[in-house]
Protein backbone atom coordinates (compact mmCIF):
# COMPACT_ATOMS: atom_id res chain seq x y z
CA UNK A 1 0.00 0.00 0.00
CA UNK A 2 0.68 3.37 -0.77
CA UNK A 3 2.39 5.98 2.01
CA UNK A 4 -1.77 7.70 2.03
CA UNK A 5 -3.04 4.41 3.01
CA UNK A 6 -5.09 4.63 6.33
CA UNK A 7 -7.03 2.13 7.85
CA UNK A 8 -10.53 3.21 7.21
CA UNK A 9 -12.99 6.16 7.50
CA UNK A 10 -12.81 8.21 10.87
CA UNK A 11 -13.08 4.10 12.23
CA UNK A 12 -16.39 3.87 11.07
CA UNK A 13 -17.69 0.21 10.66
CA UNK A 14 -18.05 -0.51 5.86
CA UNK A 15 -21.50 -2.36 6.56
CA UNK A 16 -24.29 -1.92 8.93
CA UNK A 17 -25.15 -4.04 12.19
CA UNK A 18 -28.37 -5.93 11.89
CA UNK A 19 -31.17 -4.63 13.50
CA UNK A 20 -32.80 -8.05 14.62
CA UNK A 21 -33.44 -8.10 18.18
CA UNK A 22 -33.63 -11.11 20.38
CA UNK A 23 -37.04 -12.21 18.92
CA UNK A 24 -35.07 -13.31 15.90
CA UNK A 25 -33.24 -15.70 18.65
CA UNK A 26 -35.95 -17.12 20.07
CA UNK A 27 -37.91 -17.64 16.83
CA UNK A 28 -34.87 -19.85 15.59
CA UNK A 29 -35.28 -21.48 19.16
CA UNK A 30 -39.07 -22.14 18.87
CA UNK A 31 -39.08 -22.85 15.14
CA UNK A 32 -36.12 -25.89 15.64
CA UNK A 33 -38.45 -26.95 18.50
CA UNK A 34 -41.52 -27.47 16.57
CA UNK A 35 -39.83 -29.01 13.53
CA UNK A 36 -38.61 -31.47 16.27
CA UNK A 37 -41.48 -31.88 18.31
CA UNK A 38 -43.26 -32.84 14.54
CA UNK A 39 -40.41 -35.42 13.39
CA UNK A 40 -41.01 -37.37 16.92
CA UNK A 41 -44.76 -37.34 16.32
CA UNK A 42 -44.48 -38.80 13.25
CA UNK A 43 -41.92 -41.18 14.41
CA UNK A 44 -44.53 -41.68 17.65
CA UNK A 45 -47.32 -42.18 15.36
CA UNK A 46 -45.48 -44.59 12.92
CA UNK A 47 -44.51 -46.77 16.35
CA UNK A 48 -47.75 -47.18 17.75
CA UNK A 49 -46.77 -44.13 20.97
CA UNK A 50 -50.54 -42.43 21.35
CA UNK A 51 -48.92 -40.64 24.39
CA UNK A 52 -45.90 -39.34 23.17
CA UNK A 53 -47.29 -38.39 19.53
CA UNK A 54 -50.19 -36.03 21.79
CA UNK A 55 -47.22 -34.93 23.76
CA UNK A 56 -45.59 -33.78 20.64
CA UNK A 57 -47.96 -32.60 18.28
CA UNK A 58 -49.59 -30.10 21.25
CA UNK A 59 -45.98 -28.59 21.55
CA UNK A 60 -45.16 -28.54 17.80
CA UNK A 61 -48.55 -26.69 17.52
CA UNK A 62 -47.10 -24.41 21.14
CA UNK A 63 -43.72 -23.90 19.54
CA UNK A 64 -44.99 -22.88 16.31
CA UNK A 65 -47.47 -20.30 17.17
CA UNK A 66 -44.70 -18.74 19.86
CA UNK A 67 -42.35 -18.35 16.79
CA UNK A 68 -44.74 -16.79 14.36
CA UNK A 69 -45.16 -14.32 17.27
CA UNK A 70 -41.57 -13.26 17.74
CA UNK A 71 -41.18 -13.19 13.60
CA UNK A 72 -43.68 -10.98 13.13
CA UNK A 73 -43.04 -8.84 16.72
CA UNK A 74 -39.27 -8.13 14.83
CA UNK A 75 -40.41 -6.60 12.13
CA UNK A 76 -40.59 -2.59 11.96
CA UNK A 77 -44.19 -2.81 10.62
CA UNK A 78 -45.60 -5.93 12.14
CA UNK A 79 -49.35 -5.41 10.35
CA UNK A 80 -47.36 -6.02 7.33
CA UNK A 81 -46.28 -9.75 7.89
CA UNK A 82 -48.53 -10.88 5.47
CA UNK A 83 -46.55 -8.59 2.55
CA UNK A 84 -43.96 -11.95 3.39
CA UNK A 85 -46.44 -14.21 0.98
CA UNK A 86 -46.23 -11.74 -2.19
CA UNK A 87 -43.60 -13.05 -3.80
CA UNK A 88 -41.51 -17.02 -3.50
CA UNK A 89 -37.77 -15.88 -3.97
CA UNK A 90 -35.38 -18.82 -3.27
CA UNK A 91 -32.60 -16.14 -2.90
CA UNK A 92 -34.57 -15.16 0.05
CA UNK A 93 -33.86 -17.69 2.83
CA UNK A 94 -36.62 -15.42 5.09
CA UNK A 95 -38.87 -15.70 1.48
CA UNK A 96 -38.34 -19.48 2.02
CA UNK A 97 -38.98 -20.11 5.50
CA UNK A 98 -42.07 -18.04 5.45
CA UNK A 99 -43.66 -20.19 3.26
CA UNK A 100 -42.72 -23.67 4.42
CA UNK A 101 -44.00 -21.83 8.19
CA UNK A 102 -47.30 -20.98 6.01
CA UNK A 103 -47.25 -24.87 4.77
CA UNK A 104 -46.03 -26.47 8.23
CA UNK A 105 -48.25 -23.91 10.71
CA UNK A 106 -51.91 -25.06 9.62
CA UNK A 107 -50.54 -29.17 9.13
CA UNK A 108 -49.20 -28.71 12.24
CA UNK A 109 -52.26 -27.44 13.71
CA UNK A 110 -54.79 -29.92 12.03
CA UNK A 111 -52.68 -32.84 13.47
CA UNK A 112 -52.71 -31.29 17.02
CA UNK A 113 -56.45 -30.67 16.44
CA UNK A 114 -57.14 -34.25 15.46
CA UNK A 115 -54.66 -35.82 18.34
CA UNK A 116 -56.99 -33.40 20.81
CA UNK A 117 -60.49 -34.55 19.26
CA UNK A 118 -59.72 -38.22 19.50
CA UNK A 119 -58.68 -37.76 23.03
CA UNK A 120 -61.50 -36.04 23.74
CA UNK A 121 -63.82 -39.40 21.68
CA UNK A 122 -62.15 -42.24 23.24
CA UNK A 123 -62.11 -40.70 27.21
CA UNK A 124 -65.78 -39.79 25.94
CA UNK A 125 -66.48 -43.12 24.71
CA UNK B 1 -31.11 1.80 -20.75
CA UNK B 2 -29.45 1.32 -17.40
CA UNK B 3 -28.70 4.93 -15.58
CA UNK B 4 -26.46 5.84 -12.87
CA UNK B 5 -24.18 8.18 -11.25
CA UNK B 6 -20.37 8.70 -12.04
CA UNK B 7 -19.06 10.95 -9.18
CA UNK B 8 -15.57 11.98 -10.14
CA UNK B 9 -14.61 13.06 -6.42
CA UNK B 10 -11.52 15.00 -7.71
CA UNK B 11 -13.47 17.89 -8.51
CA UNK B 12 -15.73 17.81 -5.48
CA UNK B 13 -15.55 20.79 -3.84
CA UNK B 14 -17.62 19.39 0.05
CA UNK B 15 -20.41 22.13 -0.75
CA UNK B 16 -23.06 19.45 0.33
CA UNK B 17 -25.71 20.42 -2.11
CA UNK B 18 -26.29 17.25 -3.56
CA UNK B 19 -27.41 16.12 0.36
CA UNK B 20 -29.76 19.21 0.44
CA UNK B 21 -31.14 18.53 -2.55
CA UNK B 22 -31.82 14.72 -2.14
CA UNK B 23 -33.08 15.53 1.40
CA UNK B 24 -35.63 18.61 -0.26
CA UNK B 25 -36.87 16.41 -3.44
CA UNK B 26 -37.13 12.93 -1.41
CA UNK B 27 -38.99 14.28 1.53
CA UNK B 28 -36.08 12.54 3.68
CA UNK B 29 -36.63 13.71 7.42
CA UNK B 30 -33.56 15.52 9.26
CA UNK B 31 -31.47 13.27 11.79
CA UNK B 32 -31.12 16.25 13.94
CA UNK B 33 -28.32 18.32 14.64
CA UNK B 34 -25.05 16.43 15.11
CA UNK B 35 -21.74 17.81 15.19
CA UNK B 36 -19.56 14.67 14.69
CA UNK B 37 -15.64 16.05 14.70
CA UNK B 38 -15.15 14.54 11.52
CA UNK B 39 -13.81 17.26 9.60
CA UNK B 40 -16.61 18.60 7.96
CA UNK B 41 -18.72 15.61 7.97
CA UNK B 42 -21.60 16.11 10.33
CA UNK B 43 -23.51 13.30 8.94
CA UNK B 44 -21.63 10.02 9.40
CA UNK B 45 -22.49 8.35 7.16
CA UNK B 46 -25.56 6.82 4.37
CA UNK B 47 -28.26 6.21 6.40
CA UNK B 48 -32.28 5.83 6.34
CA UNK B 49 -32.49 9.75 6.78
CA UNK B 50 -29.27 10.51 4.13
CA UNK B 51 -29.39 9.35 0.89
CA UNK B 52 -25.96 11.17 -0.10
CA UNK B 53 -23.06 11.33 1.97
CA UNK B 54 -20.25 13.56 1.65
CA UNK B 55 -17.12 12.52 3.09
CA UNK B 56 -14.35 15.02 4.42
CA UNK B 57 -11.05 13.30 5.09
CA UNK B 58 -7.88 16.13 5.63
CA UNK B 59 -5.16 13.20 4.43
CA UNK B 60 -1.17 14.08 5.92
CA UNK B 61 1.19 14.11 3.04
CA UNK B 62 4.75 13.54 4.16
CA UNK B 63 5.99 16.69 4.42
CA UNK B 64 3.80 17.70 7.14
CA UNK B 65 1.16 19.10 4.76
CA UNK B 66 -1.92 17.67 4.53
CA UNK B 67 -4.54 17.55 1.31
CA UNK B 68 -8.11 17.77 1.20
CA UNK B 69 -10.36 14.57 -0.22
CA UNK B 70 -13.86 15.01 -0.48
CA UNK B 71 -16.10 12.72 -2.10
CA UNK B 72 -20.41 12.18 -2.29
CA UNK B 73 -20.86 8.72 -1.62
CA UNK B 74 -24.52 7.38 -2.73
CA UNK B 75 -26.36 3.67 -3.02
CA UNK B 76 -24.08 2.13 -5.45
CA UNK B 77 -27.16 0.39 -7.46
CA UNK B 78 -25.54 -2.62 -7.63
CA UNK B 79 -25.35 -5.27 -11.18
CA UNK B 80 -26.01 -8.39 -8.58
CA UNK B 81 -27.67 -6.41 -5.54
CA UNK B 82 -27.40 -8.30 -2.44
CA UNK B 83 -30.48 -6.50 -0.79
CA UNK B 84 -32.68 -7.25 -3.67
CA UNK B 85 -31.63 -11.17 -3.19
CA UNK B 86 -32.46 -11.15 0.09
CA UNK B 87 -35.91 -9.18 0.05
CA UNK B 88 -38.69 -11.71 1.37
CA UNK B 89 -41.37 -9.13 0.23
CA UNK B 90 -40.72 -8.29 -3.44
CA UNK B 91 -40.19 -4.48 -1.91
CA UNK B 92 -37.20 -4.08 -4.03
CA UNK B 93 -37.46 -4.25 -7.09
CA UNK B 94 -35.02 -3.81 -10.09
CA UNK B 95 -36.78 -0.97 -12.25
CA UNK B 96 -36.36 -0.40 -15.81
CA UNK B 97 -33.52 2.27 -15.72
CA UNK B 98 -31.28 -0.86 -14.27
CA UNK B 99 -31.67 0.82 -10.46
CA UNK B 100 -33.01 -0.69 -7.13
CA UNK B 101 -35.56 1.01 -5.45
CA UNK B 102 -37.64 0.49 -2.58
CA UNK B 103 -41.08 0.14 -2.82
CA UNK B 104 -42.10 2.19 0.64
CA UNK B 105 -45.56 1.08 0.37
CA UNK B 106 -44.63 -2.79 0.38
CA UNK B 107 -42.11 -2.99 2.89
CA UNK B 108 -42.44 -4.21 6.22
CA UNK B 109 -39.27 -3.75 8.09
CA UNK B 110 -38.35 -7.33 8.00
CA UNK B 111 -34.40 -5.58 7.93
CA UNK B 112 -32.86 -8.84 6.18
CA UNK B 113 -31.32 -5.81 3.47
CA UNK B 114 -29.61 -4.31 5.84
CA UNK B 115 -26.72 -6.83 6.86
CA UNK B 116 -26.79 -7.85 3.26
CA UNK B 117 -25.77 -4.72 1.82
CA UNK B 118 -22.03 -5.30 1.15
CA UNK B 119 -21.66 -0.91 1.84
CA UNK B 120 -23.54 -0.44 4.27
CA UNK B 121 -26.02 1.34 2.63
CA UNK B 122 -29.99 0.78 3.57
CA UNK B 123 -30.55 1.44 6.66
CA UNK B 124 -33.75 0.81 8.71
CA UNK B 125 -35.71 4.43 10.00
CA UNK B 126 -36.09 4.31 13.84
CA UNK B 127 -39.73 5.15 14.58
CA UNK B 128 -40.86 3.87 10.89
CA UNK B 129 -39.74 0.32 10.75
CA UNK B 130 -39.14 0.49 7.04
CA UNK B 131 -36.03 0.33 5.01
CA UNK B 132 -35.00 3.53 2.97
CA UNK B 133 -32.01 4.32 0.43
CA UNK B 134 -31.51 6.39 -2.43
CA UNK B 135 -33.86 5.77 -5.43
CA UNK B 136 -31.77 7.19 -8.10
CA UNK B 137 -34.91 9.71 -8.09
CA UNK B 138 -37.06 7.26 -9.94
CA UNK B 139 -39.84 9.57 -9.59
CA UNK B 140 -37.47 12.32 -11.57
CA UNK B 141 -35.35 10.15 -14.26
CA UNK B 142 -38.76 8.49 -15.43
CA UNK B 143 -40.23 12.35 -16.86
CA UNK B 144 -36.45 12.34 -18.24
CA UNK B 145 -35.04 14.83 -15.84
CA UNK B 146 -31.52 14.50 -13.59
CA UNK B 147 -31.45 13.09 -10.12
CA UNK B 148 -31.67 15.98 -7.26
CA UNK B 149 -28.45 15.43 -6.45
CA UNK B 150 -26.62 15.91 -9.73
CA UNK B 151 -28.79 18.59 -10.89
CA UNK B 152 -27.22 20.40 -7.65
CA UNK B 153 -23.75 19.59 -7.84
CA UNK B 154 -22.35 22.95 -8.93
CA UNK B 155 -19.06 21.32 -10.19
CA UNK B 156 -20.44 18.29 -12.25
CA UNK B 157 -18.85 16.26 -9.90
CA UNK B 158 -22.11 13.74 -10.12
CA UNK B 159 -22.88 13.14 -13.28
CA UNK B 160 -26.06 11.46 -14.25
CA UNK B 161 -26.67 9.36 -17.45
CA UNK B 162 -26.20 5.64 -18.83
CA UNK B 163 -23.83 3.86 -17.65
CA UNK B 164 -22.15 2.42 -20.39
CA UNK B 165 -21.33 6.34 -20.93
CA UNK B 166 -20.25 7.27 -18.00
CA UNK B 167 -17.64 4.25 -17.97
CA UNK B 168 -16.27 5.59 -21.08
CA UNK B 169 -16.20 9.05 -19.77
CA UNK B 170 -14.48 7.70 -16.57
CA UNK B 171 -12.15 5.80 -18.41
CA UNK B 172 -11.24 9.17 -20.14
CA UNK B 173 -11.32 11.09 -17.17
CA UNK B 174 -8.89 9.12 -15.43
CA UNK B 175 -6.29 9.17 -17.93
CA UNK B 176 -5.98 12.70 -18.38
CA UNK B 177 -5.75 13.02 -14.41
CA UNK B 178 -2.82 10.48 -14.89
CA UNK B 179 -1.27 12.19 -17.78
CA UNK B 180 -1.16 15.66 -15.55
CA UNK B 181 0.62 13.61 -13.08
CA UNK B 182 -2.32 12.55 -10.71
CA UNK B 183 -1.14 8.88 -10.06
CA UNK B 184 -3.27 7.95 -7.01
CA UNK B 185 -6.66 8.80 -9.57
CA UNK B 186 -8.56 5.40 -9.91
CA UNK B 187 -11.81 4.27 -10.64
CA UNK B 188 -13.61 2.35 -8.29
CA UNK B 189 -16.92 0.16 -9.20
CA UNK B 190 -16.46 0.65 -12.24
CA UNK B 191 -15.67 -3.17 -13.23
CA UNK B 192 -18.11 -5.16 -14.64
CA UNK B 193 -16.18 -8.00 -13.65
CA UNK B 194 -16.20 -7.28 -9.33
CA UNK B 195 -17.88 -9.41 -6.92
CA UNK B 196 -21.11 -7.11 -7.41
CA UNK B 197 -21.09 -7.57 -11.04
CA UNK B 198 -20.09 -3.62 -11.31
CA UNK B 199 -22.05 -1.14 -9.93
CA UNK B 200 -24.51 1.53 -11.97
CA UNK B 201 -23.25 4.19 -9.81
CA UNK B 202 -19.50 4.27 -9.67
CA UNK B 203 -16.69 6.51 -8.78
CA UNK B 204 -13.26 8.41 -9.49
CA UNK B 205 -10.96 8.01 -6.19
CA UNK B 206 -7.61 9.67 -5.40
CA UNK B 207 -6.45 6.98 -2.33
CA UNK B 208 -7.48 3.79 -1.72
CA UNK B 209 -11.50 2.94 -1.28
CA UNK B 210 -10.84 2.22 2.68
CA UNK B 211 -9.82 5.98 2.93
CA UNK B 212 -13.55 6.76 1.71
CA UNK B 213 -14.90 4.11 3.75
CA UNK B 214 -15.62 2.06 0.87
CA UNK B 215 -15.01 -1.64 0.82
CA UNK B 216 -11.88 -2.89 -1.08
CA UNK B 217 -13.40 -6.01 -2.60
CA UNK B 218 -16.95 -5.87 -2.17
CA UNK B 219 -19.02 -9.21 -2.64
CA UNK B 220 -22.88 -9.79 -3.48
CA UNK B 221 -23.22 -11.79 -0.08
CA UNK B 222 -25.86 -13.99 -1.79
CA UNK B 223 -22.51 -15.61 -3.45
CA UNK B 224 -22.61 -18.12 -0.96
CA UNK B 225 -26.79 -19.20 -0.70
CA UNK B 226 -26.07 -22.14 -2.92
CA UNK B 227 -23.32 -23.72 -0.52
CA UNK B 228 -25.97 -22.44 2.43
CA UNK B 229 -29.37 -24.21 1.07
CA UNK B 230 -26.55 -27.52 1.24
CA UNK B 231 -25.45 -27.21 4.91
CA UNK B 232 -29.36 -26.25 5.59
CA UNK B 233 -30.33 -29.39 3.57
CA UNK B 234 -27.97 -31.61 5.61
CA UNK B 235 -28.51 -30.80 9.16
CA UNK B 236 -32.26 -31.22 8.25
CA UNK B 237 -31.59 -34.49 7.16
CA UNK B 238 -29.35 -35.44 10.07
CA UNK B 239 -32.02 -33.97 12.41
CA UNK B 240 -34.32 -36.74 10.64
CA UNK B 241 -31.65 -39.80 10.72
CA UNK B 242 -31.21 -38.48 14.65
CA UNK B 243 -35.35 -39.52 15.09
CA UNK B 244 -35.17 -42.31 13.31
CA UNK B 245 -32.28 -43.91 15.36
CA UNK B 246 -33.93 -43.09 18.15
CA UNK B 247 -37.08 -44.90 17.45
CA UNK B 248 -36.08 -47.70 15.00
CA UNK B 249 -32.68 -48.11 16.16
CA UNK B 250 -33.41 -50.51 19.12
CA UNK B 251 -36.01 -53.10 20.19
CA UNK B 252 -38.85 -52.00 22.24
Amino acid sequence: MTESYSGSYYGRPVIKAPVWKHDIAAYFFAGGLAAGSSLIAAAADATGRPALRRASRLTSLAALGAGTYFLINDLGRPSRFHHMLRVAKPTSPMSMGSWILAAFGPAAAIWATRTASRNVASSGA
Amino acid sequence: MRMGFFTDTSVCIGCKACEVACKEWNDVPDHGLDLLGMSFDNTGALTANSWRHVAFIEQPRGNGDMRWLMMSDVCKHCTHAACLDVCPTGSLLRTEFGTVVVQEDICNGCGYCIPACPYGVIDQRRGDGRAWKCTLCYDRIGDGLTPACAKACPTESIQYGPVDELRERAAGRVEQLHRAGEASARLYGHDPSDGVGGDGAFFLLLAEPEVYGLPPDPVVTTRDLPDMWRRAGMAALTMAAAVAVAFFGRPR
